[in-house]
């Protein structure tokens, strides 16, 4: 019998393979790449049903990557230098007095340095390993659907073995971002030069190669001998000591931690820290670099084989789909059965089910906060007093527990549920009202953590937990926004088209919310009442503006090419009031290195700065395609002619102004008042900034034009869009009274809402600015005729 | 372009003026989704409530019910006019006109990616048509998503899962965000799930179905809050014979108690069998529509769905390689 051509035709080999397998995931990461970069020129009649959405994600990515970089190439030369000094600082002791950190590799495998450097670079590898392991995103008791699809090709399955540990090997942003930088710091300091930057990727070559290999014999391994729900159960508990060694790798940065983890380096067999196989050996130097070079390859080469051939002769049965670590009962059920009642809605008792079936989603969420929280309490005994002391600490610490426990959970709200958005997208209900539940959920639930946090507390110092109340208080309402805030960022950040999960959301976002979550921090510790409230007030509309952002885009997730109407939003006024103050600050510094007066300087500095923000935020909005940009951005006449509307600002300023005149007076009678009035004015003198001609002009000529454009101008009318005339003037009036002094703050909130609702009535700047120049006239005379 | 030149003689103004609807259409506005033409930043929600406050006007409108509703109500549920979906430079759908009568099993056939996903994928609300207009009972697909939820019942080709849930946890979900209580999701849920013999695998977590079963699920997930229209896509692949068959007499008698069926197919036989009438989508545009004889005579011969498929689907490739616009039309 004879076979047909196709069958006689030999396999390619492993090593073709290999080669395909590695080129096509190469390929896909550069599409993916090129797609970041530019929309591709589609050609009429080629289907490009998956165009995505203009982005600039990409650019945060690379932005978050090379700051990731950055931070961890010096905080690995910090290490170094420190190890260094500590052992400078003991000359005496039974190290000779070689000049650290120079020239240390003379000394080769005897160095005192490369002890404690060569347990950092086994923590380091081993959390490399342990992340190939259990990665947080993929689940080991199922098949990976790309394995099922290569086994469909007549090839043996040790060339697709290979290609896994090549994958593992080569695409490890932790090995790349964390462990690449160590060791090339490492092989730099110890005098290879630029040559230690080369040697340190082979090094994160060579650890990524024995982490695939790992990765493939537990992948095989385990599936063929434990149920699907123990391994699911390890892979839990490994993803959880996968963050052990690089938290104690941290805790170094702490002098005294540090000096501990030298004595126990020390402590160890230097054979065991530093051998041929130790991805630091090459640092010893000399005959002993090549000769860890050749041990390396011949190390990972061997794993490499070893593991294929292990991984083979596991696959001997095939791929063993099991379906994965959840297997219900089947057999029919009684429809009255396992009914019970419960007093939450559909979509609480489903997010409850699944925050406590799924066990990588349990673990973040529960495990690793508290796994943090104790190593800090090891770590700093401050800590563990503050906390069993203080209620404020106490508080403060239950804050960052429930906001750290936010950033996986809330963040990734939307990521976990896009297979499923066909389901929400047939429930008569907006989507937007259904991802405000799920924040309203989160908020809950780490509210709940922040509470068993701060009572446990409250038990182990034996105080009274009504001690901290208020400022408890404070801590819930913080933790609320930062559940807003991390699910919009996480919502926003969601690509909900990507059919890769561990794509959908980038980690980049995570940090972003970690980055704007911690400054309500501040609002914690600050003793003053006023920035407290500011810090909430700001929160509150950096939560705003995203969920606006969320409720816009919220329609089109699943639509690849279709975007919101373009349309001014509250977050084009917070980031035009941002840039307007951050380049007010940033030139106002510049201004003052020329000779002007610190008057003159502020007029200049403000003035620039009103054009430039203006500038950017004008042609910004114009380039987005916001229609009738200068009339809805109130560039326009009066609507009822520009006589009475310049009357109809005039009269408004002078009513503010007599509120302000009214107010003025009652500071001179409530002490409170007039101690953060003496305060303020001190403050202002020793600036130099005493009533001047220049400040008349910055006051009654520029702050109205370009304060009215960005308060009433963009964020008035983003706020407008989504509420009611009063509560959109009352809004942008608090944003418009936190920017200024406290003392001033209520009669500029007054001023505010006034200019607001003459806006809205009349459309037109001139108007508003012509009340605010009134009012501050007003306020001016009444400040130097006054005491 | 050629949008603005289209005529919309057929076409039915829903968005009648906002005095009109409120002198006669309470009652028909309350029956036609809830949608009274309030101010825009006015919710579905609170529309909602509020034609449920006019129970006196309904009352009062009653004996002129049929009347008024005679006037709203058009016999088309699903009306389609003009839609069109650009992906990129690539056209998924280009002005699609159809009519989808009440109470009728229509199908909606054609080659593989013709359009028919993308059209019922409009339909719910979850693509942005880029010209034209679908809408369903009189409420815009898009706009009015949240309202025209509550008629239409919609399962997709390859429905997934929560990972974490089992069968009867994800019926009562869908059953809970509907707004139904638990006595009735149970009192709906079981028939439907013994009927089509899910009842083995409801204590089972959904990502262990095989492909039919989830498709089963979906089905009953569809059906829980009983809607009007029901839109499936190609529902009976995946689905073993007996469960087809099963699926196929649940239809025909929903249609009878008056539900609208919308489903897209490949099996041309069943098809033919099942349904009054159809319409052909090929490379995005209406081919042809209407009941098998009506096909029939456009293609001139006496011969089966899967023969007038092929015709039909070859001609209007050809049309559309022709009007190309490089190339000079022969029509014009």
């Amino acid at each position: 019998m004879s076979l047909p051509p196709s069958v006689q035709r030999p396999p390619p080999s492993m090593l073709r393979v290999a080669w395909l397998v590695v080129t096509f995931a190469l390929r896909r990461t550069l599409n993916r790449l090129a797609a970041l970069r530019s929309q591709k020129k589609a050609t009429p009649h080629t289907r490009m049903a998956t165009a995505r959405k203009g982005s600039t994600g990409g650019f945060l990515v690379l932005a978050f990557g090379l700051m990731f970089l950055f931070t961890s190439t010096s905080q690995a030369y910090r290490l170094v230098h420190n190890v260094a000094q500590l052992l400078r600082d003991r000359e005496s002791g039974p190290f000779d007095g070689a000049a650290y950190p120079s020239h240390w590799y003379e000394n080769g495998l005897q160095s005192p340095m490369l002890v404690p450097l060569g347990l950092v670079a086994l923590l380091l590898s081993s959390s490399v390993a342990l992340i190939a392991i259990a990665g947080t995103s993929q689940d080991l008791a199922k098949v990976d659907a790309s394995y099922e699809w290569w086994f469909s090709f007549p090839i043996p399955a040790r060339g697709l073995l290979v290609a896994r540990v090549l994958e593992v090997a080569f695409a490890n942003p932790f090995g790349w971002l964390v462990l690449a930088p160590f060791l090339s710091v490492t092989f730099v300091c110890a005098g290879f030069s630029w040559l230690g930057v080369p040697l340190g990727l082979f090094g994160t070559v060579y650890v990524g190669l024995l982490a695939g290999s790992l990765r493939i014999v537990t992948e095989t391994g385990l599936r063929a001998w434990l149920s699907p729900r123990n391994v699911a159960r390890l892979q839990a508990v490994l993803s959880i000591i996968s963050s052990l060694p690089l938290v104690i790798v941290f805790a170094t940065t702490s002098p005294e931690w540090l000096e501990r983890f030298v004595r126990f380096a020390r402590a160890l067999p230097a054979s065991v820290l530093v051998n041929r196989l130790s991805p630091v050996a090459m640092a010893a130097g000399g005959a002993r670099a090549w000769q860890a070079a050749l041990a390396w390859s011949a190390l990972s080469l061997t794993s490499v084989a070893l593991a294929v051939h292990f991984g083979d002769w596991a696959l001997r049965d095939g791929l063993l789909t099991s379906s994965g670590p959840n297997q219900g009962s089947r057999g029919r059920v009684r429809p009255s059965e396992r009914q019970r009642r419960s007093p939450f809605g559909p979509l609480v008792q489903k997010e409850l089910r699944l925050l406590f079936r799924d066990r990588t989603l349990f673990s973040q969420t529960f495990v690793v906060p508290g796994v943090v929280l104790a190593l800090q309490l090891l770590m700093n005994r401050g800590v563990l007093r503050a906390l069993s002391e203080s209620p404020q600490h106490a508080a403060g610490i239950a804050f960052g527990v429930a906001a750290y426990a936010l950033a996986t959970g809330a963040c990734n709200t939307l990521a976990v549920e896009v297979p499923v958005l066909w389901l929400y997208l047939t429930i008569p209900k907006q989507l937007d009202r259904l991802l405000i539940d799920k924040a309203i959920f989160w908020s809950g639930i780490a509210s709940l953590m922040a509470l068993a946090v701060y009572l446990s507390a409250a038990i182990m110092g034996s105080w009274n937990p009504l001690a901290g109340a208020a400022m408890f208080a404070l801590v819930l309402l913080g933790v609320t926004l930062n559940a807003f805030i991390a699910t919009g960022i996480g919502v926003l950040g969601t690509r909900a088209l990507e059919s890769e999960a561990r794509r959908r959301i980038p980690v980049a976002m995570t940090y972003l919310y970690l980055v704007l979550g911690s400054t309500f921090a501040y609002a914690l510790y600050t003793p003053s009442a006023w920035a407290k409230f500011a810090q909430v007030v700001l929160s509150s509309l950096l939560a705003y503006a995203l969920w606006q952002k969320v409720r816009d885009h919220a329609p089109f997730l699943l639509d690849p090419n279709e975007n919101p109407a373009p349309n001014l939003a509250v977050a084009d006024g917070v980031i035009a009031a941002l840039a307007f103050f951050i380049l007010q600050g940033l030139l106002t510094l510049w201004f003052k290195s020329f000779d002007y007066s610190s008057g003159a300087s502020l007029l200049f500095a403000f003035t620039l700065a009103g054009l430039l923000a203006g500038a950017v935020i004008l042609i910004s909005l114009w380039r987005s395609g916001v229609p009738n940009l200068l009339r809805s951005v109130g560039i326009r006449a009066p609507e009822r002619g520009l006589a009475r509307g310049l009357l109809t600002g005039v009269a408004a300023g002078v009513a503010c102004g007599l509120v302000a005149r009214g107010y003025l007076g009652l500071v001179e009678r409530v002490d409170f008042l007039r101690l953060l009035r003496d305060e303020t004015v001190s403050l202002s003198k020793d600036e130099g900034l005493g009533v001047s001609p220049w400040f008349a002009v910055l006051a009654i000529g520029a702050a109205p034009l370009f304060e009215e454009f960005i308060f009433r101008g963009v964020l008035f009318a983003g706020f407008r869009r989504s509420f009611t005339p009063l509560a959109a003037a009352a809004a942008s009036a608090a944003v418009f009274a936190i920017v200024h002094p406290a003392i001033a703050s209520a009669p500029v909130f007054v001023l505010g809402f006034a200019a607001a609702l003459v806006y809205e009535r009349e459309r037109s700047l001139l108007v508003p600015m012509a009340a605010h120049m009134t009012y501050n006239a007003l306020v001016l005379g009444f400040a130097t005729r006054g005491p | 372009m050629t949008q603005s030149t289209r005529p919309t003689a057929r076409s039915t103004d829903w968005s009648c003026s906002k005095r009109k609807l409120w002198l006669t259409g309470r009652f028909a506005a309350t029956r036609l989704g809830d949608r009274l033409d309030g101010p825009a930043r006015v919710s579905d929600e609170a529309r909602a409530s509020r034609c449920r406050q006019g129970a006196l006007s309904v009352w009062f409108y009653a004996p002129y019910g049929d009347r008024l509703y005679g006037k709203f109500v058009s016999p088309s549920i699903v009306e389609i006019r003009g839609l069109s979906k650009q992906y990129g430079a690539f056209s998924a759908l280009s002005e699609l006109d159809l009519d989808v009568p009440r109470g009728e099993l229509f199908a909606l056939l054609g080659p593989n990616g013709a359009g028919k996903t993308t059209t019922m994928r409009m339909l719910m609300g979850i693509l942005k048509a880029s010209a034209g207009s679908a809408r369903i009972n009189g409420l815009d697909c898009f706009r009015d998503r949240v309202a025209v939820k509550r008629l239409v019942g919609f399962l997709p080709d390859e429905p997934v899962f929560h990972d974490y849930l089992r069968g009867i946890e994800i019926i009562r979900f869908v059953g809970g965000m509907h707004g139904l209580s638990a006595s009735e999701i149970n009192q709906r849920a079981w028939p439907l799930i013994e009927r089509i013999e899910l009842s083995d695998a409801t204590e089972e977590y959904a990502v262990n179905y095989s492909r039919g079963m989830k498709k089963k699920l979906g089905l009953v997930c569809s059906l829980l809050h009983e809607p009007e229209l029901l839109i499936l896509d190609e529902p009976t692949s995946g689905l073993d014979p007996i469960a087809t068959r099963g699926l196929n007499a649940l239809l025909l008698e929903k249609v009878h108690a008056g539900m609208t069926v919308l489903l897209s197919s490949h099996l041309l036989d069943q098809v033919q069998r099942l349904c009054r009438r159809m319409a052909i989508i090929s490379r995005g545009r209406l081919a042809a529509v209407g009941t098998l004889e009506e096909l029939r005579q456009r293609a001139n011969a006496e011969s089966s769905l899967e023969e007038i498929f092929f015709a039909v689907a070859a001609e209007a490739g050809a049309r559309a390689t022709s009007s190309q616009p490089e190339l000079p039309s022969p029509e014009s």
